[in-house]
């Protein structure tokens, strides 16, 4: 073969080594974020930053909740019985209620509820001086400040109505949410468990266990949901690796029974693997656990090549190396550039996730077939010697039927009429959850948590504009106005929103006029009982939300108060509400953000547009073959598309929900299946070792994409079905289509 | 030696908290008449309420005004509930506002004498003197600081009186006479 190639091979490779050896040595960067898997907002960046910061509060977090008879001291040998350096935990903010209130006190005057506001609109003023008499009168009636300042405590009633926002409190040195404790911790270093170890989890569980059995403990914070992915993705990568690395070590070895071969085509899938993974951490920075996961079964495919060469080589094995590659080289190559083309059709998605593992797997199969050709002729010499095993498998070829004519036909109307059947069965299914795939037990008790200190909903919320603080501010007391009607409708629980603590300056100026003017009308009415000299009332200047952002309790509202936007976020809203919120972007500046419902309606969009695109595919393939093999195109394509109908008619009597990704994988199966094809057109007067290399290759695969079915991640379980059945069908159906030549 | 011996003889020492249960009586129920004044800032005279009390042990604390107004407080370990001739004036529920304990156990612990439970909000100096016993409690750092500048309390087989001073300026004696 051509020497500039093996020597400019070799340079690659050798950087690829160094590279690797880095990377293995502690360079490696593994992500398991699964948000790094969500495609991002197709219409608002401001979106992605409201949703990255309010990620981030929490992405180190682990939190515990303590449900039981004596929650308190559970929760103490809790604490106690947790024996690890991972997590430590967080210490209860110091007095963090008094710095509020004092921050908060010198602007008491324009501070009120909506409940308040409404109240103290209709009550009498003879009411009020009562009220505020018998508020006295009760023994624990201490107050905040003079009586005349707030002879009604509206201020102490506004804040423990905003103290409602969370369900959680500091109480006698525990954080307490109703009669639950919660615990709090932060993970030293990364919760990565890389080694397959849940050392989190370990250590939670062992703490658990100390606690009386009647206790209720429910764990969880993003941590978790991370190291319970990258254990599950460690096996995984495992049983996908490894299995498929054996059945080709297994299929050699029966072909061929000699070590060349086996390690010649261990070092083109390896050479391939390790292409994948470099360039992805050098083009993403870092690696995705997923694309790990997907990037195993590369394994199984990128050996193709290799095998092709060894089974040439096993057939004629008086042909000279060189020019034995030589002959065999346009349909490696056209077999190369159609897998790629069909991984090059996940990274056209807007999916991160996709585009990792288009990357990986496309580079792999591009270095694997570098090795092949820049390699083999020169480390492979020697004889390939025949085998049983291989003669025998060759020679299945010849008894293979060939379908022609009325046979043909009554074929594909059979196989029509069952794809058909399976075809309508198919309900497709376009949510999120075929992106992650956490552990039920952590996500019933995230959602447990979630109820009982009160979290808002994550994935859906409002986003505010304005061009200053008070015009925010204002837009959002506007948005709020309505989604009280919500509240009262029962269709919402209710939401968090910086301008509940801090009113926008026109309404505190309205709130000033309110609480001044009670408090004038209840001295007025009780000035019999009070001194003579009654102080001024209180001088205050417009409370800014920065003086509540800088106190403890309000910097876990920072979320809430991006640079360029407000953020409102609602607890439990209803399915109704969520499908009328969109009306609400009529308001100024205020947006409704859904990512679940984004995320949704996008890869819906995708899951039709690339069904559609697929038609396309097989065009542009269709010509692709016309082009090298004329009027007998149509054989190379056919299995494939036969495979891909009846792949899709399983998914289908299986009821598994039908996603973008099994039509991704369709991509697949179309730029692969047709390899075999090609292989079988391309050598026509070399069935027999064609048909050998097709099989040892198609075996491989199927068991690698097959492998990928394992997976509890729903999108790699598509690819998984998919392709395994897809793969089946397409070699075996290979033959079908292509006569024998005649018998010379 | 002399201070190993120092030390057992204090650690042989009652402490106040035992000194004082040991005077109180063994009551699963208290119950009695209450006269409360109330010096509020900015008001002329004091602020003068009368009624009964009852204090039931691991249940809570009934507070009946009889004058000037009549109104009722309940206090249970999970709710404070104000009521005025049967309507509800305020409630306060711990399972919705978990402090609400905090004020609950305090009101308690005041009424029956727990000095074992009010050390954990306030330190308590005091003296026993016969059947008679003094308390002076000075709120720890946290929220209560706030609010109080020092309660003393005063009794000899039950609580005879509450004095609450407070850092707005306020006080409140309760004196109690329990039937």
């Amino acid at each position: 073969m051509n020497p500039r190639l093996t020597f400019a091979w070799t340079l690659i490779f050798a950087a690829l080594v160094a590279h690797q050896i880095y990377l293995w040595s502690g360079g490696l960067q593994v992500e398991s974020d699964l948000l790094e898997l969500l495609p991002r907002s197709e219409r608002d960046e401001l979106a992605e930053s409201a949703l990255r910061n309010l990620a981030a509060s929490a992405s180190k977090q682990v939190v515990v909740l303590v449900t039981g008879d004596d929650a308190p001291a559970e929760a103490k040998k809790f604490e106690a019985a947790l024996k690890t350096e991972q997590l430590k935990p967080i210490p209860l903010p110091d007095s963090a209620g008094l710095q509020l209130l004092d921050a908060l006190l010198p602007y008491r005057d324009r501070l009120l509820t909506k409940a308040q506001r409404e109240r103290l609109a209709t009550e009498t003023p003879d009411a009020q001086a009562t009220l505020a008499m018998q508020l006295l009168q009760q023994p624990m009636s201490q107050r905040l400040g003079d009586f005349r300042d707030d002879p009604l405590q509206l201020f102490p009633e506004f804040l423990r109505e905003r103290a409602q926002t969370t369900k959680v409190r500091p109480v006698n040195g525990q954080l307490m949410a109703g009669d639950s404790v919660l615990l709090r911790y932060e993970v030293q270093g990364s919760a990565m468990a890389l080694d397959g170890e849940p050392r989190l989890k370990t250590a939670l569980d062992a703490a658990k266990a100390a606690l009386s059995p009647k206790t209720e403990v429910s764990v969880g914070g993003v941590p978790l949901f991370a190291e319970a992915a990258s254990v599950q993705a460690n096996a995984e990568v495992s049983t996908v690796g490894f299995g498929s690395l054996a059945a080709i070590i297994l299929i050699m070895w029966l072909a061929f029974r000699s070590p060349r071969p086996l390690i010649l085509v261990v070092l083109s899938v390896v050479s391939g693997v390790a292409a994948g993974l470099s360039v992805c951490v050098l083009v993403f920075g870092k690696v995705h656990l997923m694309t790990l996961v997907f990037g195993a079964s590369l394994v199984g495919v990128a050996e193709d090549y290799g095998i092709h060469y060894f089974a040439s080589r096993q057939a004629q094995p008086r042909r000279e190396r060189h020019e034995l590659l030589q002959h065999l080289t346009p349909g490696l190559l056209l077999a190369m550039l159609t897998s790629v083309a069909g991984y090059v059709m996940l990274a056209i998605t807007p999916m991160p996730g996709l585009r990792q593992v288009a990357l990986f797997s496309a580079t792999g199969l591009a270095a694997a077939f570098a090795t092949v050709l820049a390699w083999f002729p020169f480390l492979d010499s020697g004889e390939v010697k025949q085998t049983r095993f291989a003669t025998l498998w060759a020679g299945t070829r010849a008894k293979w039927p060939t379908l022609t004519g009325l046979k043909l036909v009554v074929t594909l109307l059979v196989v029509g009429a069952v794809a058909t059947f399976g075809l309508l069965k198919l309900e497709p299914q376009d949510d999120v959850r075929g992106l992650q795939s956490s552990p039920p037990e952590l996500l019933n008790a995230q959602r447990t948590i979630a109820e009982r200190i009160g979290l808002p909903s994550p994935a859906q919320f409002f986003l505010v504009r304005g061009d200053n603080e008070g015009e925010r501010l204002a837009r959002e007391e506007a948005l709020r106005a309505r989604l009280d009607a919500f509240v009262s409708e029962k269709k919402l629980v209710g939401y968090d929103a910086v301008s509940q603590w801090v009113p926008s300056p026109a309404k505190q100026l309205e709130n000033r006029a309110v609480t001044l003017g009670v408090r004038a009308a209840v001295l007025e009415k009780l000035k019999d009982e009070l001194d003579e000299d009654v102080p001024a009332p209180l001088e205050s200047k417009v409370l800014q939300v920065d003086t509540l952002l800088k106190t403890s309790i309000g910097a876990a509202l920072k979320p809430l108060w991006l640079a360029d936007a407000n953020v409102v976020m609602l607890h439990a809203p209803s399915r109704e509400a969520l499908s009328e919120f969109a009306t609400l972007e009529a308001l100024p500046g205020v947006r409704f953000v859904d990512r679940t419902g984004d995320i949704s309606s996008l890869m819906k969009r995708w899951r039709v547009g690339m069904t559609e695109l697929l038609v396309a595919g097989y065009v542009i393939i269709f010509a692709a073959l016309w082009w090298r093999f004329r009027s007998r195109a149509w054989r190379a394509l056919l299995p494939t598309f036969i495979a891909s109908a009846i792949a899709l008619a399983v998914v289908g009597f299986l009821g598994e929900p039908f996603s973008l990704f099994h039509v991704l994988a369709l991509w697949l199966l179309l730029a692969m299946g047709v390899d075999y094809g090609i292989f079988l057109l391309e050598h026509s007067e070399e069935q027999g070792e064609a048909w050998l290399a097709v099989g040892l290759g198609a075996v491989s695969t199927l068991l690698s994409f097959g492998l990928l079915a394992v997976s509890s991640t729903q999108a790699i379980h598509a690819f998984g079905v998919t392709l395994g059945v897809g793969i089946t069908l397409v070699w075996l159906m290979s033959p079908l289509f292509v006569p024998l030549p005649e018998k010379k | 030696m002399n201070t190993a011996l120092l030390l057992l003889a204090l650690a042989a020492e009652p402490t106040l908290a035992e000194q004082v249960k040991a005077k109180l009586a063994d009551k699963a129920v208290i119950t009695g008449t209450f006269d409360q004044s109330k010096q509020v800032k900015g008001f002329k005279r004091p602020l003068k309420s009368s009624g009964t009390y009852e204090v039931k042990r691991g249940v809570g604390v009934t507070w009946k005004t009889l004058a000037p107004f009549a109104s009722e407080l309940t206090v249970s370990a999970d709710q404070i509930r104000s009521t005025q001739d049967g309507a509800e004036v305020f409630a306060l529920d711990a399972k919705t506002e978990p402090t609400v304990r905090v004020i609950t156990q305090l009101l308690f612990s005041l009424l029956a004498g727990d000095l074992n439970a009010l050390s954990s909000h306030f330190e308590a100096t005091g003296s026993v003197t016969g059947k008679d016993w003094l308390i002076e409690l000075k709120p720890k750092p946290g929220p209560l600081e706030k609010i109080f500048l020092r309660i003393s309390l005063k009794g000899d087989s039950a609580v005879r009186s509450v004095h609450m001073q407070e850092q707005s300026g306020d006080a409140t004696l309760i004196s109690l006479t329990p039937n």
